[in-house]
Formats: C-alpha cells, structure tokens, sequence
C-alpha cells in the first residue's frame, strides 16, 4: 500500500483543544485521516470489492461459461423476477424466517435465563459451567455436526434407543433426517447449543456491572425478583441485549455450514433448503451465478429491514 | 476419524465455495499457459477417492520426477461428495487450479461444454485411440473434440452369502423378480438371528445402484426428443423398475430409509456384520469382506438379472474420465505426465490393484480369468450412463435424482413425484 500524499508532514505538535468559543480558523491535520486510511482501505478491498462484483453479476447472466472466461450479458432485472417468480425461492424464505426467529428467540430466552442463573451461583459451580460453555462454543462446527449425527443417527444413535427404550411405538430406527419438521427440530437443537453460550458470557458480563446497592435500594422499597429484572436489570442491559439480539438474528438468517452438512444425510434437500443452502445450490451447484447473486442481494435486504429497528436503536443508544 | 475428516473436507469444500462465490473471482482468462517442457513445474493432480491404489500413485509420481529433474508431482485425493461445486469453483482460476483432474462420467458433459478443460484431440491416437472406452470418450466430447479421456470403468455386481441360500434352499436368481422372492426369503428367514437384519443392502440413498433396475427394464433417467432433454422416470419402464424397487423395500430388504450417503458408499458393512445377505456393489469391495466369511468360502457373486432372465441386466455404467484444466500454467508437462496415466504399466494397475477396467481396454486383460473379473467384465459390457446433457452435472448437484430415490426407498408415491423431479431434470437440462 503506497501512500501518496505529501501532505504527511505533522503540523502542531499539539492537539488543537480550543473549543468552539474561540473562532480561528484552525488548520486541518490530516494526521487522524491518514490513520483511519488502512482500515478503509481493508474494508474496502475485503467488502467492499465482493460486494461490488456481486451486485455486477446479479444484474448479468453469469452461468458456468462466464467463470471459464465467456463475457457475461446484461441481464437487467432478469435474474431477480426469476427469483421472485420462483416459488421455491418463497417457501425457502419463509422456513428461513421461521427457523432464524425460533432460534434467536430461544437462545435469547435461554441465554438470559442462564445468565442470571450463573450469578446465582456459588464461584466454583459458576466457573464449571462457564468452562463448559466455552467449550461447546469453541468446539468447530463440523464436529459437533458429527457428534449430534452419531446421536440422532436412526441405526445406532441413543436418542432413538432411548425414546424406544421408553417404550415409544415407532422411535426404533426413526429416521431424524428424512422429515423436513424433525430435521429442522435437530438442526435447531444444534444452532442454539453452539449460540447460547455467548449470549450467557455477554449477558453475564453486563448483569454483574450492575450497580449492587440499586437492587439493595429496590430490596427495601419491596420490589421481587421479576420486578428488579425488569425494571433494573433489563433497562441497564439493554444495549447488550440489542446487540446480541441483532446478531443472532443475523447468524440465524444466514445459517449454511450445519444444514448444509444435514441435508447429506437426509435425502430431503429441497424440502430442506434455507436461504444459505439455496443461494448455495442455485449459484455452485447449478452454476446460475447471476440468479444467486440476486438472491444474495434480496437475503441481504432482508437481513436489513429484520434488523433496522434494533441497528438505530442501537446507536442511538450508542450516542447516550 | 476418517469420517470426521471427510466430512471436514466437504465442508471446507463448501465453506470455499461459498467464499468464492461471494468474492467470485471469476477471472479466467485462459493464460497463455506455458506448453514448453523444459519450465519445471510443480503439478497438482486431483484423483478421486477408491479411483487409483497407492501403488499406482506412487508408480506415478516415481516416473513423472524421474523423467523431469526439477519439477514435482503432487496427488490430493478427493471426495466424490461435493466435486462438482469444487471444481466449478478450482478450475476457473489459474492460480487455484489443478493441472490434472478426474472427472466422474456423469460430470465430464459439462466441463468439456463450458470450456474448463484442454483440447486433447491431439493426442487422442498417443493415449490409445481406438482402443480407449467408446461410452467413455463419447461423455467426454463436445462438439468432436475429446476434452475428456477415459480412465476407467466399473459397474456393480450383486454379492451374496452362499451359506445362507444353502441353508435356505435358494438359488442364484436369473430375474428381478427372483432377486426380490430371494431376498424376502432370506429376510424372513434371518439365519442368524440379527434385530437389523436386511434381505438385501440397498440404501434409499445410493441412487446409482437403484439405477440397475430401472436400465434393465429399458427405462432412462432422461432422454432427448427433437434437441431437448426430457426427464424419463414418469415412463412406464421406469415406472416398472420402481414398483420392483418397491416391492424387495417392503418384503425384501429394510435399508430403504438409510439416508446416510457414507453407509450408503459401503455396502459391505453390514454385509460384514451379518446383518445383509446380499449387497449391490463393485468387485473391489471383495477385500473389504471380512476374512472369516472369504476363508469359509460364504461369498458369492452374480451379475444383476434380467427383467425376464434371457440375459444379463444393465447396471449404473460407473467410470471416470481424466482431463487437463485449460487454466493449468503447466499444460504442457500435464499432457506428459496424462501419457504416464494411459502407458502400460499405470493402466494395468487399475485391473491388478483397483479391479477397475482401465480406460484402454487393450490392458483389460490384466483383470485376470478369474470368475470374479468375469462377472465384472460381463457387468462393464452390459453397463448403461448417465444422459449424455451438457448440464447432468448439474442435475446431480441439485440432487434431483437423489432426492427421489430416497423419496422412493421411504415408499412414497412413485408417480406424483416422478412426475415432479422429471419436470425438474428437464428445467435444468434444458437451461443455457
């Protein structure tokens, strides 16, 4: 990276502390500029360009002849009628939005409960179960896939010789993978394991800064648990609860590695396609890259309007 | 912790994947790639998985460093699961193609189309000529040119165990209804006692065995009228073929719901178990049978029957083709080193090590006489592909045909959702 400016000298050895009350025409020091440029730069290259080059090819037909080198086509607005012309694009949209808001909601509600649960605690319980959680949030993705696999497996997996153990008619040999609703029901299982675990450190982290002679305060003047949580510690943590929220609705939306890997063993894959599994399958497998770029483009949209509510509001709150 | 890594690999495949799609690096632009010999190179070759023995790689390598001081030969062992996407995604860049690739039949129509792979014509007479497998060069051709040169064919063939027919009073069946009056007897007579016992092996998922029953029969997975592609399995002789799949899943063999594409890619497991006493799968899956059960003389084979017994039936044409990437930088030691590939002593290896029938059928003969190479010799002969569609690839990927015969091992309504996946298969294969 060449910086090209000349202008690089530093003037003023000082920082200029004047407030507005002192109108002098101040000199600008390009000093501050000059350190936020590699960060820029960084942005743009890494999220910029991608984003760039797929807005191109969602207006072009870019199919398996473009990638090996035959220029692409203008295609206007072809590729997006296309996908919302296609019905199984709306069904996918719809299960996406279901499985994402079901699964944010639980890991929400069970990361909170859990936070609070841990303050509860006595120190050594405490830290067990944290270096649980941390375990089973650091443990890659594929193989706790593996694992859950293993354990929903219909041949030899425990959960089937429990629930036929318990003496459920049908359980022996169930097949988890091959019904869209149980499928779902696994996967989620999964995504929320691997998600509450940061929304438990994060909630945690801000409950204990909570100032401790308030609740004492709010003790006397005869508020219960429920009102302390809702009047106290929620309005305190509520930026936390905003961002995590936001996030999780996003890593929910996009959700890819585990139901890609799922659907391998389930034979059900259009019944089971969410929005990263038919972007996947429009764009590498059926090698329709214009079409799935537009679909990218329409999920980031979503993503957008699911979170705008929470992104202003939050930095609204940021500005406080 | 082989598995593990497998589905580690596929992931990575797909998280790849997913990243060049976001980043799409679409720029190839066909380098003018250095032909010249004397450059030396560092070549990476692509091979499948259960395509080419550890004898053969090392032969390979061996030969290739040998005959060019300086340069290397690098063999990464692949996964069947999830090639498709990773090659779209390799091939198109110089800087992250492999030189050398092999190519499922089924796939090699579509990158010989889009322009992803070398020219080979030229030495299409040096790499065997008449002699290389005819359904294979043809798959591996567009528009007359070979872009794709035949590596090797395998087709399955039915393994039984001989002491349970024995015990049973059954005999070898010379028709598919046979098979399926067979299997449901040994089904219920479960010899040895086994709460998973299966009369045959046959996983929803493994598609492509399911494939023999619908090619005996005459049926086809797609076919093409006046230019344009048709999918085939609302047709009657498809339809037959499912009922028959149908009937040996209700009475005959319980694994239809088995949806797990890794048992599904080793029939022998449950062969081994005692929990099968028949499976579908390929001549070199003998050394994956247990000893005991070799040793005691309780294995046997035979070629899949007929729908009415005159002959033998038609199973899945299984092969690959082997291709040079038109983005390699190093296309001209590619091209010596794909004349190792098709030289003698590589392509009996695929008869001695791998029990595949080589791509030059003049080496075939290193199968051997025995009575297994002439069952598969028999099965190869008889063997039926995939469409020849420019796009089938991408039917593959889209799991069409997958998804169905999966549908149809849970016993599901053959017709409405024949008629579906054949409206689907016909969407894709037409598409530009």
């Amino acid at each position: 990276m060449t910086v090209t400016s000349t202008r690089a000298k530093p003037e003023g050895t000082l920082p200029d502390r004047t407030g507005p009350a002192a109108p002098r025409k101040r000199r600008r020091n390009p000093l501050p500029y000059l350190l936020l440029l590699p960060a820029v730069l960084i942005l743009l290259v890494d999220m910029g360009y991608p984003l760039l080059r797929q807005i191109t090819m969602a207006f072009q037909h870019f199919s398996l002849e473009q990638q090996f080198g035959k220029p692409a086509e203008f295609a206007g607005l072809d590729n997006f009628t296309r996908v919302l012309g296609d019905s199984a694009f709306w069904l996918t949209l719809g299960r996406s939005l279901a499985f994402c808001l079901v699964c944010a909601a639980l890991t929400m509600a069970i990361g909170i409960g859990g936070a609070l649960l841990l303050t509860k605690l006595s120190r050594p319980v405490s830290v067990f179960v944290q270096a649980a959680m941390l375990l089973a949030w650091a443990m890659p993705v594929l193989s706790s896939l593996q694992v859950f696999q293993w354990i929903f497996d219909s041949r030899s997996g425990v959960v089937d010789w429990t629930l036929a153990g318990l003496g459920l008619q049908g359980m022996a040999g169930y097949n988890w993978f091959s019904n869209p609703l149980t499928f779902f029901a696994v996967a989620a299982i999964l995504v929320i394991w691997m998600s509450v675990p940061l929304v438990v450190f994060m909630v945690y982290a801000s409950v204990t800064q909570i100032d401790e002679s308030m609740l004492e305060a709010s003790t006397l003047d005869g508020a219960n648990g429920w009102k302390q949580f809702r009047e106290i510690t929620v309005p305190t943590i509520a930026p936390v609860l905003l961002l995590v929220t936001i996030l999780e609705i996003i890593w929910d939306l996009r959700v890819f590695t585990q139901i890609f890997i799922l659907q391998k063993n389930g034979g059900i894959t259009e019944q089971t396609n969410v929005l990263g599994t038919y972007v996947y399958q429009v764009g590498l497998s059926g090698g329709d890259y214009g079409v799935a770029s537009a679909t990218a483009l329409i999920m980031l949209l979503i993503t957008l309007l699911l979170t705008w509510r929470y992104v202003t509001q939050f930095l609204k709150q940021g500005e406080v | 912790m082989k598995e593990l890594s497998r589905r580690g690999l596929l992931g990575l495949g797909g998280a790849l994947g997913a990243a060049a799609l976001l980043s799409a690096c679409g720029e190839a632009s066909g380098s003018a790639s250095s032909d010249s010999l004397s450059t030396p190179a560092k070549l990476r070759v692509w091979f499948m998985k259960d395509s080419v023995s550890d004898k053969a790689q090392a032969w390979l390598k061996q030969e290739f460093e040998n005959k060019f001081q300086g340069s290397t030969l690098t063999i990464e062992q692949q996964e069947w699961d999830g090639i498709v996407p990773k090659l779209q995604t390799a091939l198109a860049s110089p800087e992250s193609t492999p030189d050398i690739i092999e190519l499922g039949n089924t796939q090699a129509p579509t990158f010989c189309a889009v322009g992803a792979l070398a020219d080979l014509s030229g030495m299409k007479e040096e790499l065997g000529g008449a002699n290389l497998t005819k359904s294979l060069v043809e798959l591996g051709s567009f528009e007359n040119k070979m872009y794709a040169a035949p590596f090797y064919a395998g087709s399955r063939i039915v393994f039984y165990r001989k002491d349970m027919f024995q015990q049973l009073g059954l005999a070898i069946p010379k028709t598919i209804d046979e098979l399926t009056a067979v299997a449901t007897k040994i089904q219920t007579g479960n010899p040895e006692k086994n709460a998973h016992f299966s009369g045959m092996f046959l996983p929803g998922i493994s598609s492509q065995s399911a494939f023999a029953w619908v090619f005996s029969n005459g049926g086809r997975l797609a076919v093409q009228k006046d230019g344009k592609w048709e999918g085939s399995l609302s047709s009657p002789e498809s339809q037959k073929a499912i009922a028959q799949l149908q009937e040996l899943w209700k009475t005959g063999s319980t694994t239809g719901t088995i949806t797990d594409s890794t048992i599904g890619s080793q029939p022998y497991t449950a062969f081994n178990t005692g929990e099968a006493g028949m499976f579908f799968g390929f001549n070199f899956h003998l050394k994956k049978i247990k000893k005991e059960l070799l040793d005691a003389g309780k294995v046997g084979y035979f070629n899949f029957p007929s729908p009415k017994g005159d002959s033998v039936g038609n199973p899945f044409a299984g092969g690959s083709n082997v291709a040079i990437s038109n983005n390699s930088k190093a296309r001209g030691l590619a091209k010596e080193a794909l004349k190792l590939i098709f030289s003698k002593p590589f392509q009996e290896f695929f008869a001695t090590e791998g029990g595949w029938v080589p791509g030059n059928l003049n080496y075939a003969a290193a199968l051997g006489r025995d009575e297994l190479s002439k069952v598969t010799i028999e099965a190869v002969r008889n063997s039926v592909g995939t469409p020849a569609a420019k796009n089938w690839a991408l039917v593959e990927s889209a799991k069409v045909v997958d998804d169905f015969f999966v549908a149809m091992g849970a016993l599901k309504d053959p017709v409405g959702l024949a008629k579906t996946a054949d409206a689907k298969m016909t969407e894709i294969l037409n598409s530009k």
